[in-house]
């Protein structure tokens, strides 16, 4: 049997970018892009604008179109003609499309997180030749969780930091009540490429350390034993095109994540102070009933991912996560050479300097 | 600078109000609607519109102060949706 489309949402962000990237690379199949857009031809606009920031010279003939359409609209926003074609045609979908503020007001986060993929759902559900859905959710369903959490944990009664775990939680429940062949990958904190360095977008984890390196922070408010599970884009990207086609799996939820390897907050800050030659950082006490709360919501975890069901299934097929201290002068290298992404290179020309074939050439 | 543009005048280490005070609407004082955070250039922006108002003004950052609102948001119980750009 020939391979239907794969449908893909959220190709704009990080992690949805990297995953287009490596299915064209790959070439087995056509890939429909959903993209908010007015119409088509904005559609094919961004969809364009994201091939740019991925090669130098974008494929022309590659097997990748835009379609229109918005998770926060009825049907996906999808005209019936799109709609009934891709019911007819795409066979797997990758769900990667979220709100991944922190502070998005609850009802924005519903809207695009937990109902977005409910219309995901409903698109896979009429797929006539549906195989899988990969949905991308976050290790941080876990919430305020103290301990071990496991692959097939969901609710254990915690506490959430913000609307955007809330609302992904929310999101696992619906996936999980669907009964569709859904897997669920849970990716911690993702950073830059492991080899190149390379990320379309210098949020989360990046944040504080470019305040660390303006020299911003001399109070942290922060735990130092605080857990930072950070994995590689390449890793988590390459993990879910794995699961896009492993065989046997349906209804699982893989942790991709660095578990066991995971650094601390002090690992990090010490990271940081060496390679920006800063002093010393001094960590100011963290009091969560009073209202102070970590500069970054992910600088005061005490929850250990379990990836015991991930590594059994991606270790073999060669996929592992290079532990953050490994990766740290990498990341910082691009990060600096991009001056924090305000002059960007393509996911290319990283891998090319990376390489040693080139240096890295930033926009002007 | 052109019409509608402002400058940000807080101290990254300056409390929410005063940070607040930089982004307010000029005609109604308010918070705006909807923020939109934008580190692409030289240094950052927020694109602000007030929905009251119907004014839509833009407000440079330097580097500093874009770090301050990205890691301790001055909006949060503001009412002020937040977007940050792709």
């Amino acid at each position: 049997m020939s391979n239907g489309a794969i449908v893909l949402t959220g190709a704009t962000g990080v992690v949805g970018m990297e995953v287009l990237a490596r299915l064209l690379e790959r070439g087995e199949d056509d890939v429909v892009v959903l993209l908010r857009a007015a119409d088509q031809e904005a559609a094919d606009r961004r969809l364009a604008d994201t091939l740019a920031r991925l090669w130098d010279d974008p494929p022309r003939d590659a097997r990748v179109r835009a379609v229109p359409g918005d998770v926060t609209a009825d049907g996906l926003g999808l005209d019936a003609g799109t709609r009934r074609e891709l019911c007819a045609t795409a066979d797997r979908i990758v769900h990667c499309a979220a709100a991944v503020g922190f502070d998005q007001p609850l009802n924005e986060a519903l809207a695009i997180n937990a109902l977005g993929t409910q219309r995901v759902l409903e698109l896979a559900n009429d797929l006539e030749r549906l195989r899988r859905v990969v949905h991308v959710s976050t290790a941080f369903v876990s919430g305020r969780f103290e301990g071990r959490f496991g692959e097939d944990d969901l609710s254990c009664g915690q506490a959430f930091r913000n609307t955007y775990e809330q609302s992904k939680h929310l999101a696992e429940r619906l996936v999980a009540a669907s009964g569709l062949p859904v897997v669920v990958a849970r990716p911690s904190i993702v950073v830059g490429d492991g080899t190149s360095g390379w990320t379309p977008a210098f949020s989360a984890l990046y944040l504080p350390l470019r305040a660390f390196a303006r020299g911003l922070l001399d109070r942290v408010p922060a735990d130092p034993r605080g857990i930072v599970d950070a994995v590689p884009l390449d890793y988590v990207a390459g993990a879910i095109v794995h699961l896009l086609g492993e065989p046997g799996i349906d209804g699982q939820t893989f942790h991709l994540v660095a578990g066991d390897r995971a650094a601390r907050v002090s690992d990090v800050l010490r990271l940081a102070q060496q390679r920006f030659a800063q002093p010393e950082p001094v960590y100011a006490p963290l009091q969560r009933a009073a209202g102070t709360e970590a500069l970054v919501p992910y600088f005061d975890v005490r929850t250990q991912f379990d990836d015991a069901r991930a590594r059994r299934l991606l270790e073999p097929a060669g996929l592992s996560a290079a532990p953050l201290d490994a990766l740290f002068e990498r990341l910082m290298d691009y990060a600096e050479a991009t001056r924090w992404g305000r002059r960007p290179t393509t996911r290319e020309a990283a891998r090319r300097a990376a390489a040693g074939a080139a240096p890295l050439e930033v926009a002007a | 600078m052109s019409p509608g543009t402002e400058v940000a005048r807080f101290r990254p280490d300056d409390p929410d109000p005063v940070v607040q005070a930089s982004f307010a609407c000029s005609c109604c004082l308010r918070q705006p609607s909807v923020a939109r955070i934008v580190d692409e250039r030289e240094d950052g922006a927020v694109a602000c519109r007030c929905d009251r108002c119907d004014r839509d003004w833009t407000v440079l950052l330097t580097e500093e102060q874009l770090l301050r609102i990205e890691l301790r948001s001055p909006w949060r119980g503001a009412g002020t949706v937040v977007h940050r750009a792709a």
